[in-house]
């Protein structure tokens, strides 16, 4: 069976919002960690 | 039934075998282990997560077998077999400590997360939105891959000397109190464990928000789909305060930093907030997709659909939100302020609320129904149970006037192993049970399984209730000796073990039959109650499902 072309339409239009979401969710990933590090050599006294 | 929209007949879901058959074009190697298949990559979670409980398991057993009695037992000959030899009590007692980090470690990172969220929601997730996959199918291979270099890390330190840490990697004793590569490597596996669950929740999250079928709305969506959907935001705000932190604990062991070390202007009490911040959450981690599973368990066997079930899906969101504001519970004896205790005793009460909504749900869900007691019901109806009585020791070690005698004593071990051990570990069997038929095509020994869960509950409930009672007369945790007067209690508690230990052996007897000579299983061998699209495809279902949309009303 081949899949119709309306659910590929919409599966090719899940995976780009997909991609770009997961970026963001990555970016949030990176930030909180360099936050936490930051934040503690912050409060350490110099 | 497990929500207010889906009835079995108000979604068209495709049986599409075309591709059926691309299991027989790949080999065994290329299968098992380039895997990008969410059902393939969910089984090889669920074999992981089996091996890491037998040896968590064994672990306990060692650990149940030298407290049986006063004194230390065994110790110094299991210290015997590693490098160096036996070399007196501190080396004994150092075992100790190896023997209760490895536990913890194991059952919390490499058996209860990988079986449920790696497991289940590989599963079933994709299936129950109508997806054909995950959104990241290489992504969610590297996810499963990572665990095995984690694992072998952690199982490899104790012969370099061994990680005596406690799960929770405390400074200073993981900073400069213990030297050598064995803490280092415990970190390193908890980095890619970490690494490897950050991927999966950011897999699980994208999946669930883009890949749903069209009209599977957000409050149509089953469960334990929601269950997983805010566990993966769990997963994905903890996990990198964890990874900064033991980041740190690295820098300060190899690298000359002080983070955690007041000589150099830092504070070992930090890394508790910092862990705890991860830990808390941690909890319900572990638990959230308990909660999703008896909630399709509960529903099927009462064919009702679930009471409540928008409050259902927001008490979930309201416990994970709440837990990320309560850390602080788990350092009532660290100093902190009577004002600091008030809060986060009030709040950490609070999540009662969200809890208490969800255990009268599935009890009203319950009433009236048409119950069966299948295996999988039996399970789901212990976690309530064992969940419950772990819940109210909970609300009593929230205090945090009472926390200050009860801190570190067996009555918070028997605390967590009821919600753990008990609650995350029923869910597990309920659901196993419950998918069984589904994933394999065959169905289990009903015989078999409710005397596992019988022989299980028993054993449990013997070993961990005693200990409830030695917290209360002040039996310190990780500590392997203790008094005469605390004697008769721990003798009835390793009975337990081996009562557990049998009710295992039946598990396993029951899985190795079932697989090798148990009946064919239809496509819906619950019947009316499950309602949910994974019962309408076959079982086990087709390599590639819903290739073509399945239609949701």
């Amino acid at each position: 069976m081949t899949p119709d072309p309306h659910s590929d339409l919409v599966r090719k239009r899940q995976r780009s919002r997909a991609t770009a979401l997961a970026l963001l969710l990555g970016a949030f990933v990176v930030l909180v960690f360099a936050i936490s590090i930051a934040k503690i050599q912050a409060g350490m006294p110099h | 039934m497990t929500d207010t929209a889906l009835t079995p007949s108000a979604f068209e879901a495709h049986h599409d075998d075309a591709h059926a058959h691309d299991t027989h074009e790949m080999s065994f190697f290329a299968r098992w282990f380039m895997s990008t298949n969410h059902k393939d990559i969910g089984t090889l979670y669920l074999i992981f997560a089996i091996v890491a409980g037998i040896i968590g398991g064994g672990i306990s057993g060692l650990m149940r077998a030298e407290l049986a009695q006063p004194g230390i037992q065994y110790l110094g000959y299991w210290a015997s077999f590693l490098p160096g030899g036996e070399q007196g009590l501190d080396h004994s007692l150092h075992l100790w400590n190896v023997l209760i980090t490895a536990h913890g470690i194991i059952m919390v990172f490499f058996m209860v997360m990988p079986a449920m969220i790696g497991g289940f929601g590989n599963w079933f997730v994709p299936i129950m939105i109508g997806a054909p996959d995950m959104a990241f199918p290489r992504m969610n291979n590297i996810s499963f891959w990572l665990l095995i270099p984690a694992f072998t890390l952690l199982l490899a330190s104790p012969f370099f000397g061994g990680a005596g840490n406690g799960w929770t990697l405390y400074a200073p004793l993981s900073t400069y109190g213990e030297p050598g590569p064995s803490t280092d490597m415990a970190i390193l596996a908890l980095h890619l464990a970490g690494a490897s669950s950050i991927l999966g929740a950011i897999n699980f999250i994208t999946t669930i928000f883009n890949m749903r079928a069209p009209g599977m709305t957000l409050h149509k969506m089953p469960l334990f789909v929601w269950s997983v959907l805010v566990t993966a935001f769990l997963l994905l705000l903890s996990l990198p305060v964890l990874a900064a932190a033991i980041t740190m604990l690295l820098t300060d062991r190899n690298f000359g930093t002080t983070f955690f070390d007041p000589a150099g202007g830092g504070d070992p009490i930090l890394y508790q907030h910092l862990f705890w911040f991860f830990g808390h959450p941690e909890v319900y981690i572990m638990i959230l997709p308990g909660f999703g599973i008896v909630s399709q368990v509960i529903s099927t066997f009462s064919k009702k659909p679930v009471f409540g079930y928008l409050g259902m899906a927001y008490a979930m969101v309201a416990i994970g939100v709440v837990g990320f504001v309560v850390w602080a519970h788990h350092m009532f004896t660290t100093g902190l302020s009577v004002n600091t205790k008030m809060y986060f005793t009030a709040a950490t009460m609070v999540i009662a609320v969200p809890t208490g909504i969800k255990i009268f749900s599935w009890i009203a869900t319950m009433w009236g129904g048409s119950l069966t007691f299948k295996t999988p019901m039996l399970w789901a109806i212990g976690f309530i149970f064992m969940f419950t009585v772990g819940g109210v020791t909970g609300v009593v070690l929230a205090n945090g006037g009472i926390d200050d005698y009860m801190q570190d004593s067996y009555y918070v071990v028997a605390h967590f192993h009821y919600v753990l051990s008990l609650g995350a570990v029923f869910s597990l069997f309920s659901g196993f049970y419950y998918w069984f038929p589904k994933m394999t095509g065959k169905m289990y020994n009903e015989f078999l399984g409710q005397l596992h869960y019988w022989v299980f509950f028993a054993g449990v409930n013997l070993l961990f209730f005693p200990m409830h009672f030695l917290g209360l007369q002040n039996m310190q945790r990780r500590v392997p000796d203790y008094t005469d007067g605390l004697a008769h209690w721990n003798w009835v508690a390793s009975i337990g073990y081996a009562v557990m230990a049998v009710g295992m052996g039946v598990f396993f007897v029951n899985l190795i039959w079932s697989l090798l000579a148990g009946k064919k299983a239809g496509d819906n061998p619950w019947g009316e109650g499950a309602t949910t699209l994974e019962w309408t495809l076959s079982s086990p279902p087709p390599y590639h499902q819903f290739e073509t949309l399945p239609k949701i009303d």
